[in-house]
């Protein structure tokens, strides 16, 4: 990959729109820092790039070196080189770790790879993730705990080695030594070939990655777009000085307070909500 | 592997109007084979004696198997064709154990019935079945435990996968009967529907007579899972092959009953293959 570029891109979920006409370029070499209150359309946006089914593109294009992404099927998008460590990993039951890996592996790949070469750099991405080789064998992420699941999505991505890894929330649930080990691999892979789109509420893992540029998104739209010195501010200040500098008015999460509390029906109440929707 | 129709001093054939009777008279620690034959079949175990069995075919004769006190009874199916409905019957005498795997990957329609009785206190049957049903198959297991006395226990998991037009269905009754106190049931059948016009039933029953005992039964029937798909898929594998690989770990739970790595290795080509 040498640029992805993504025009006024409007995206739905079940007919509520999250992004509303996001403009971004990203170019091999660059880690982004992508920044902006919780629901807001980070996770939409790195999703959508993936290629998720629940989301429909209502306007607006992708383009990964010119080619049109939205029209890919989501394999196909990996095989360009485009890999998204997932917020919540998927627990897929029965099938196993290292069978899977080596199936992705393939993937990329014209001929099989070599078992002796597999088990190699098996053993090579398990060390540095500090993944003992058995949890390879166990079920995919089933029975992994929190930082467990984020870190066979590094290991992931070692594999892979994409062109563009978008890393969706990787440090929560991390301690501080996955945290390390974490910021150790994308910095060993962060170089001219490659670029990130990193999404963290915190600054400390950006400290540790050095991103070239940092971009902010609210109301589903990137707002800013500038240099790494956007986290510091955001990390001391948060969000309220843009919505008085820029004059827009930041949309708050929704919170839909469930109504069910000792002495009411779960079920009904549960019940009346779907028959409201 | 060896049939058990051929001789052998381990086992003792006999032959009148009723069918084949065999008599296993040691254990055997390879595992045998029971071919296609059109005649009722019983089989016997002595007491204490262990075997494991292989069938492949399917026979539209009477299949009954008795299993004597303490024996032990490992038994797999791994069924490609398939146009009988089979029958078959397996009595448990005290401390005995019917254990199965069962794996069915036929195109074909299909019904099969199991009647199985725990007749002696710390009987077990131990089921586990894992089914594919494709094109315009019809599939119907009927799998009965009937808990004659206490301390008995039976564990009935059936797994489905169905694509196409096909439909599959899971019935049976879990009885347990009075006095049988202390007896355990357990229950849980899972399947999960590929396309629109799949049919699929389950619809496992338990009939409990008797108050002190424990007893659970679950059924669960869904589409693929879509996150599992996208996340398969987000690394680089094909619709296809990630639905393969999903349905193959659905399926594999059967795995651990299926007594010989060979077994195990055909059930899962098998499955990738008929995908």
């Amino acid at each position: 990959m040498k640029t992805l570029t993504i025009n006024n891109l409007h995206v739905a979920v079940e007919g509520k729109e999250i992004l509303k006409g996001v403009n971004l370029t990203l170019h091999a070499g660059e880690s982004i820092a992508l920044l902006g209150p919780n629901g807001h359309g980070k996770s939409t946006l790195l999703s959508v790039i993936m290629g998720h089914p629940k989301y429909q593109i209502t306007e607006g294009t992708i383009l990964l070196d010119g080619e049109n992404v939205s029209k890919m099927k989501v394999d196909e998008r990996s095989k360009k080189g485009l890999f998204l460590a997932m917020q919540y990993p998927s627990e897929v039951p029965g099938v196993v770790n290292i069978d899977f890996l080596k199936a992705a592996m393939n993937a990329h790949r014209d001929t099989p790879i070599k078992l002796f070469e597999f088990y190699k750099e098996m053993e090579n991405a398990s060390k540095k993730m500090s993944i003992p080789m058995d949890m390879a064998t166990r079920y995919l992420n089933e029975g992994f705990s929190g930082g467990e699941k984020k870190r066979n999505e590094i290991l992931q991505m070692l594999l892979l080695k994409p062109s563009l890894a978008m890393l969706d929330e990787i440090d929560s649930g991390l301690d501080v030594d996955a945290l390390g080990m974490v910021s150790e691999a994308i910095k060993e892979m962060q170089d001219e070939s490659r670029a990130f789109l990193v999404v963290s509420h915190y600054a400390r893992l950006y400290h540790l990655i050095h991103p070239t540029r940092a971009v902010v998104m609210i109301n589903g739209k990137i707002v800013l777009d500038g240099d790494p010195s956007l986290i510091e501010r955001i990390d001391h200040e948060g969000y309220e000085w843009i919505q008085e500098e820029l004059g827009i008015q930041i949309k708050k999460d929704e919170v839909n307070m469930n109504s069910t509390s000792i002495g009411t029906c779960a079920i009904k109440e549960s019940l009346n909500k779907e028959g409201k929707k | 592997m060896k049939s058990i129709l051929d001789e052998n001093i381990s086992l003792k054939h006999e032959k009148d109007e009723n069918g084949i009777k065999i008599t296993v008279l040691s254990s055997f620690d390879e595992p045998l084979f029971l071919p296609l034959i059109n005649e009722d079949i019983t089989l016997i175990l002595n007491p204490h004696v262990s075997l494991k069995l292989l069938e492949k075919e399917i026979s539209s004769n009477q299949r009954k198997y008795i299993l004597k006190e303490g024996a032990t009874l490992k038994h797999n199916f791994l069924i490609l064709n398939a146009e009988h409905e089979e029958n078959r019957e397996i009595e448990i005498e005290k401390n005995a154990t019917w254990e199965v795997g069962y794996g069915d990957f036929s195109y074909s329609s299909y019904h099969s019935i199991m009647h199985c009785y725990l007749k002696g206190e710390g009987a077990m049957g131990s089921f586990h079945l894992a089914s594919l049903a494709r094109n315009d198959a019809k599939k119907i297991f009927d799998i009965n435990f009937t808990h004659e006395v206490s301390l008995t226990e039976s564990i009935m998991e059936n797994y489905g996968v169905i694509r196409d037009e096909a439909s599959l269905s899971f019935i049976g009754i879990g009885h347990i009967k009075r006095g049988a106190k202390k007896a355990k049931a357990k229950q849980a059948t899972k399947i999960m529907v590929f396309d629109k016009k799949c049919n699929a039933s389950a619809s496992p029953i338990l009939k409990i007579d008797e108050n002190d005992v424990l007893a659970s039964h679950a059924a669960a029937e869904g589409r693929i899972n879509e996150e599992h798909l996208f996340y398969l898929m987000s690394r680089g594998l094909k619709e296809e092959e990630a639905k393969k690989i999903i349905t193959l770990g659905y399926l594999n739970p059967i795995l651990p009953f299926m007594f010989d790595d060979e077994i195990k290795k055909e059930v899962e080509s098998i499955i990738l293959e008929r995908m």
